[in-house]
C-alpha cells in the first residue's frame, strides 16, 4: 500500500501515492481503453469511432490552453480498462492463473506514469448477482509479482450485498483502487448513493483508493468530503454532445478547464480546511445534492474525522451547516463534558455578538462592566452563558474554544424552528444540570426571550427578565433594569472566598477537551499561571510546564507532565509498538491501537503496549485511520520521554 | 471451453421462463400467421406457424436469453394441423399466379427436429409446396445440432423438394464461445455451427445465417463490435446470406428481467446501421438482408424516436446496397450521443446502462 493521508475533513482526504511517479488526490484518472482483438482498429470503425489509446484526447487537446492543466494532468494516474472476459473469449471457469485475466501481459507495463488496472469482469456473474464467486475466483488466484507503476483496481457494481465479500479480498491485496462504477447512474437517487457510500466505506479500508467514474463536476466536493479520492472527465465529454442546456448552473457548458479547476477547487478547500464550507456552496445548485449533504449529517459519523480546530473562522450559513460536524461536537460536549462550576450561585443568560470572542465585543464589555458594578465581590460567583445559534449554549469559560470564538452566522433576527429547537434543548440540558436554588437572569429580548421562556418553563424553573420585549440591550434604559434586576435577584446570594477565574476557565476547557471531570484532575488549585488570556496561559506546576492555553483555537496543549497526570484518565490515547520512539512523528505503520474518539489535532498520550507513557503530541488523523492505515503520519510529537 | 453451457445462466433463464410460461398457461391460444409481399420480380410469403415449439426452449436448459417466441407455441396443446395447411394453401392461392414465389415458414423452432415438427406434417407441408410449381425458394429455420444429426431427413427434403431451392436459417449469433455460451445460451459453439454448415451446403442447400445484435450483458460497443466480428467469421465460413437481427425484448426472457431493472435495453438503430455498413463496405456482393421486428418501440431497437424512420430507410438502402450520406449527424442531434455513448468507456464501469441517454443529456438520467 502506499496511500499516505496528508489531510482529512469529513471522509475527504488529500492523499499522497508515493512511487516514481507519485501523485496527490484527489485527482482525475486518464483512461486507456485496451483494443484487444485490434479489429476495431483494422478499419472496422470509422475515423471518429476509432477507439483511441487514451479516449479522453479528442476533447482533451483541444481544451487544455493553459500550461497549468497540461502539466496536472501528466501527474495524474492512468486506468486502463479492458474488456470484458466474454469478449476476450472467456469465462471465470477458465480463470486458472493471473495472466488468464487479462488480454496482455500487464506484469510487463512499462510506463512510467502510475498505472492502474481494472480487473475484467465476468458478465453473467456480475450481471447475475453473484459477485461473491467473481471475488472468491480472483482470491483463490495466486497474485502476481507487479512492478512498482502497475497496480490492479476492482469495478464494484451497486449491490449493498456484496460488500461483506469485499474485506478479505481487499485486505493483502494489491488491489489498491476501487470503481464505484455505478455511481454515475446512482447521481440522482442521493439516498440509495449515500446508502453505498456507507457499505463502500466500512467494508473498504481507508488504504484503497476510491474511484467515481463519469460524474458532474458539481459533484466533486461534496463526494471528496465523503470519501472519494478519484475523478474522471467522462462527464465533460459526454455532456459536450447535449446541446441543451443544462438545468445545473454549474454544469453550463461544462469544459475540461472548468471540471479541473473544480478539482483544484476541492483540493484548495481540503488544504484550508473549507471542504465542508465549500460542499454547502455547490450543493445549493442541485437539490439532490443538497439532499445528499442533509442525509450525510444524520448518517454518517463524520464527527471523528473533522479536525478539532479548523480554520480561523467557520461559516454557518444555511440549515445545513446547524449541523456540521463541528457545531454537533460542540453542541454535544457543552451537553455532555460541561459541568457549571461548584462555587457558582447565580446564571446570567445573554445574547451572543458579532465579534468572537464575544468578551471583546462592544455590547458584552458594556454588559460586564453592569455585571461587575452591581455584583463587586460576588462577580466570581456568577456564570455568564450566552445563547446563540447554531451552538447553543456556550458559557463564559469556552468563549475561545473553537468553534465558538470563529463562526460566523448570518444575522437576520429571525430564527428557524430548528434553531429553535436546538436552543430550547440546549438549554434545558443546562438548566438540568443546575442545582434547583440558583437564580437565573436572562438579559435577553426578542426571540432568545420567548426561548428562554419556554425553555425554562419546560424545565420548571423561574427565570428573571427584563420587562420588554423588545430593543436594543444596550439602551441605557436597559442597562438600568438590567442592573436592578441583577441586584434583586442575586442580594440574597452569600458571598464566598474567591477562587481563581483563571483556574476555573482552564478546568472548563480541560473538560470539554479530555471529558468530563479532567480540568480538576490535570490542574490542581497549586499551579502557577503566567500570561494573560488573550495571548495565551502557560501553566506551570512545582516550577515544571504543564500546559499551554492557545487563545487562537481556545484549547489547551499538553506537556509531559500533564500526559503523567492524565494517564489512565483521559481516553485520548494512543498505543505504539515498541518502547522507544525516535524522531518526531509516529508513523501509522508503529500504531497498533488507538481510539476511535481521536479527531485530527486531538491532544494524544502515546504508551506502549505495557501502558507505560512515552510521549505527548498531537494527531494528524483520526484514531480509526490511525489504526488502519499502513502509512504516513501519525503523531506529531511534542515531548517525549526521555531515556538515560 | 469443455461445457457449453453455463449453469447460473441456463437455470436463471430457465426459472423465468418457466414463471412466465406457467403464468400465461390457461390464455395459450396456438397462431398461425401469414404475410404476403410483392416486390417488382417476386412474392415473399413470410408465415410463422405454431407448432410444439422449440425443444431447446422447452428443454431444462431454460433455452436463449432473448427469444419468447415460445410463448405462442402449441407447447402442450395438440398441435392444429389442419389449420396449419389450410393457411399455407390459402396463402398459395391469394399470391399473384404471374410471379415466382419465396416460401418462408418458421416454426420458432427447428424445422427437422421430429420433437417439433411431426414427420406427417412435414411431409403435408412440402406436398402442398411442390403443388403450384411456382415456388422457387423454401426458407425455413434449424438449429445445426439437426442439420448434423438428421442429415438423412433433410437430404430427403431436399429431394422431395426439388426443384425448389431449401435455404436454411442457422441462429448463429456470435462468434464468440464465450459470448454464446455466457450472453446468448445458445447451447453450442462457433464448431458446431461450422461443422453443420459445411456439411450442408455440400449437398447445395442455401445457409442463411442469423446474427442478433447485442445480447444481453455486453455494452453497445461491444456488440457491435461481436456482431462485426461475427459476420465477418460467418461469411469465411461459407454463409450464402446474413440476416441481422436486432434483439427484442420478449416476455418470460432474460433480457426481460433485464430490461425491467434498467439493465439491459435494445441496441440503437444507429449500432444496426453502423453494422450492416461495415459488412456492406467491408463485402459488397455480399447477400444481406434485416427486418428489425418492433423498431421504433421500446422494446425493440431504437432510437430518439424522432428518427426511427428515417434511419430504418438508411438500413434499408445499405442493405440494397445504395448510397447513404457521408455525415450521419445531420440526420438527428441523437446521432452525436450515441457516438459519445460508443466512444466512452462510460458503459463498461456499469451494471445499468444509458437508456435515458437515447433523449436525454446524462445528467436527467
Amino acid at each position: 500500500m502506499s496511500l499516505e493521508i496528508e489531510k482529512c475533513e469529513g471522509w475527504g482526504r488529500i492523499g499522497r501515492v508515493f512511487g516514481k511517479n507519485g501523485f496527490i488526490t484527489p485527482n482525475i484518472v486518464l483512461l486507456r481503453f485496451f483494443d484487444q482483438d485490434s479489429f476495431l482498429s483494422q478499419n472496422f470503425l470509422p475515423k471518429s469511432l476509432k477507439c483511441q489509446e487514451n479516449l479522453i484526447p479528442s476533447v482533451l487537446e483541444k481544451e487544455i490552453k493553459s500550461e497549468k492543466d497540461s502539466l496536472s494532468l501528466q501527474l495524474s494516474p492512468k486506468l486502463f480498462i479492458y474488456p470484458s472476459l466474454q469478449m476476450q473469449g472467456k469465462s471465470l471457469n477458465d480463470i486458472s492463473c493471473f495472466e488468464d485475466l487479462f488480454p496482455i501481459d500487464i506484469t510487463k507495463n512499462s510506463d512510467s506514469i502510475a498505472s492502474y488496472h481494472i480487473i475484467p469482469w465476468d458478465l453473467p456473474i456480475i450481471n447475475l448477482g453473484q459477485y461473491n464467486s467473481y471475488l472468491k475466483v480472483l482470491n483463490d488466484i495466486n497474485e502476481p509479482e507487479l512492478s512498482n507503476n502497475t497496480k490492479l483496481a476492482l469495478n464494484v457494481p451497486l449491490m449493498p450485498e456484496i460488500f461483506t465479500q469485499l474485506l478479505p479480498i481487499l485486505k493483502d491485496s494489491t488491489i489498491e483502487m476501487v470503481c464505484l462504477g455505478d455511481m454515475s447512474s446512482l447521481i440522482t437517487h442521493p439516498t440509495l448513493l449515500l446508502k453505498f457510500l456507507l457499505h463502500i466505506n466500512s467494508w473498504v479500508s481507508p488504504n484503497i483508493m476510491l474511484y467515481a467514474p463519469g460524474v458532474p463536476s458539481s459533484y466533486i466536493p461534496i463526494l471528496v468530503y465523503l470519501g472519494i479520492d478519484l475523478f474522471d472527465l467522462l462527464f465533460v465529454e459526454m455532456s459536450s454532445v447535449s446541446k441543451k442546456r443544462s438545468d445545473l448552473i454549474f454544469e453550463q457548458n461544462i469544459t475540461v478547464e472548468f471540471f479541473l479547476e473544480r478539482l483544484w477547487l476541492t483540493k484548495k478547500a481540503l488544504e484550508t480546511g473549507k471542504l465542508r464550507d465549500l460542499s454547502r456552496i455547490f450543493a445549493n445548485s442541485f437539490p439532490p445534492l443538497k439532499t445528499l449533504l442533509r442525509v450525510a449529517d444524520s448518517q454518517i459519523p463524520l464527527e471523528n474525522n473533522t479536525p478539532l480546530y479548523g480554520p480561523n473562522t467557520l461559516f454557518c450559513t444555511d440549515e445545513t451547516d446547524f449541523t456540521r460536524p463541528e457545531v454537533t461536537r460542540f453542541r454535544k460536549r457543552v451537553q455532555t463534558r460541561y459541568t457549571p462550576p461548584k462555587h457558582i450561585r447565580g446564571i446570567i443568560f445573554l445574547p451572543c455578538s458579532a465579534k468572537k470572542p464575544y468578551s471583546k465585543s462592544k455590547s458584552h464589555s458594556l454588559f460586564r462592566r453592569v455585571i461587575k458594578r452591581n455584583m463587586k465581590r460576588k462577580y466570581h460567583l456568577i456564570e455568564e452563558v450566552i445563547l446563540t445559534s447554531p451552538l447553543g449554549v456556550v458559557p463564559r469559560n469556552l468563549e475561545y474554544t473553537f468553534p465558538a470564538g470563529h463562526y460566523d452566522i448570518p444575522v437576520t433576527g429571525k430564527w428557524s424552528e430548528i434553531e429553535k429547537k436546538h436552543l430550547i434543548t440546549d438549554i434545558t440540558y443546562f438548566i438540568d444540570k443546575l442545582s434547583p436554588n440558583i437564580p437565573m437572569v436572562g438579559y435577553v429580548t426578542g426571540k432568545e426571550r420567548e426561548i428562554l421562556i419556554e425553555a425554562c418553563s419546560r424545565s420548571d424553573r423561574p427565570i428573571h427578565l427584563l420587562s420588554e420585549e423588545d430593543g436594543s440591550l444596550t439602551s441605557r434604559e436597559n442597562l438600568q433594569e438590567f442592573s436592578r434586576l441583577l441586584q434583586d435577584t442575586f442580594s440574597s446570594v452569600p458571598s464566598k472566598p474567591k477562587i481563581s477565574a483563571q483556574l476555573t476557565f482552564l478546568r472548563t476547557v480541560a473538560d470539554y477537551q479530555f471529558g468530563k471531570g479532567i480540568g480538576s484532575i490535570l490542574i490542581p488549585n497549586n499551579v502557577q499561571i503566567y500570561g494573560r488570556k488573550d495571548f495565551g496561559f502557560r501553566v506551570q506546576l512545582e516550577n515544571k510546564h504543564l500546559l499551554t492555553f492557545r487563545p487562537k483555537t481556545g484549547l489547551l496543549t499538553l506537556s509531559l507532565e500533564a500526559g503523567e497526570r492524565l494517564s489512565g484518565y483521559t481516553s485520548n490515547t494512543v498505543t505504539f509498538d515498541g518502547d522507544n520512539i525516535e524522531g518526531s512523528t509516529i508513523f501509522t505503520n508503529a500504531i497498533i491501537k488507538a481510539n476511535e474518539e481521536i479527531c485530527p489535532n486531538d491532544e494524544v498520550l502515546v504508551v506502549s503496549t505495557t501502558d507505560e507513557l512515552l510521549a505527548v503530541g498531537t494527531s494528524y488523523i483520526s484514531g480509526d485511520l490511525l489504526v488502519k492505515m499502513k502509512r504516513g503520519k501519525g503523531i506529531k510529537i511534542r515531548q517525549k520521554v526521555r531515556r538515560k | 471451453m469443455s461445457l457449453p453451457r453455463n449453469p447460473l445462466l441456463s437455470s436463471t433463464i430457465y426459472k423465468l421462463r418457466q414463471e412466465f410460461l406457467e403464468l400465461e398457461k390457461d390464455s395459450l391460444k396456438p397462431k398461425t400467421w401469414f404475410k404476403l409481399t410483392e416486390t417488382m420480380e417476386k412474392v415473399v410469403i413470410t408465415g410463422v406457424i405454431p407448432t410444439r415449439g422449440c425443444s431447446w426452449a422447452l428443454s431444462e436448459t431454460g433455452g436463449c436469453s432473448v427469444c419468447g417466441y415460445i410463448n405462442d407455441s402449441s407447447r402442450d396443446h395438440k398441435i392444429p394441423s389442419e389449420q396449419i395447411i389450410e393457411h399455407i394453401q390459402q396463402s398459395l392461392n391469394q399470391a399473384n399466379p404471374s410471379k415466382p414465389i419465396e416460401f418462408k415458414l418458421f416454426n420458432s423452432g427447428s424445422f427437422f427436429d421430429e420433437d417439433d415438427i411431426p414427420q406427417k406434417l412435414r411431409s403435408q407441408i412440402i406436398d402442398l409446396l411442390k403443388k403450384p410449381n411456382k415456388i422457387r425458394l423454401f426458407s425455413v429455420e434449424s438449429r445445426p445440432e439437426y442439420l448434423l444429426n438428421h442429415q438423412d431427413i433433410i437430404n430427403e427434403t431436399n429431394i422431395r423438394l426439388k426443384p425448389i431451392t431449401l435455404e436454411i436459417g442457422v441462429g448463429m449469433e456470435s462468434s464468440n464461445d464465450a459470448i454464446l455460451r455466457d450472453c446468448w445460451n445458445k447451447g453450442f459453439l462457433l464448431d458446431d455451427y461450422r461443422e453443420s454448415v459445411q456439411i450442408t451446403r455440400l449437398n447445395g442447400i442455401r445457409i442463411k445465417t442469423y446474427v442478433l445484435i447485442k445480447p444481453p450483458f455486453l455494452t453497445e460497443l461491444e456488440a457491435i463490435c461481436d456482431s462485426i466480428r461475427t459476420s465477418i467469421d460467418a461469411i469465411e465460413i461459407g454463409t450464402d446470406i446474413i440476416s441481422f437481427n436486432p434483439c427484442t425484448v420478449q416476455n418470460g426472457t432474460l433480457v426481460n428481467f433485464l430490461a425491467k431493472k434498467n439493465r439491459f435495453s435494445p441496441p440503437w438503430l444507429w449500432s444496426v446501421l453502423h453494422v450492416i455498413k461495415t459488412i456492406r463496405n467491408q463485402f459488397p456482393e455480399q447477400e444481406l438482408i434485416c427486418e428489425p421486428i418492433a423498431a421504433g418501440k421500446q422494446r425493440g431497437p431504437h432510437n430518439c424516436g424522432k428518427c426511427d424512420k428515417n434511419v430504418l430507410d438508411l438500413i434499408n438502402r445499405v442493405i440494397n446496397s445504395k448510397q447513404i450520406p457521408n455525415d450521419l449527424s445531420n440526420i438527428c442531434p441523437c446521432y452525436k450521443r450515441w457516438q459519445v455513448l460508443v466512444t466512452t468507456p462510460i458503459e463498461v464501469f456499469r451494471t445499468r446502462n444509458h437508456s435515458k441517454l437515447r433523449f436525454l443529456n446524462p445528467l436527467n438520467e
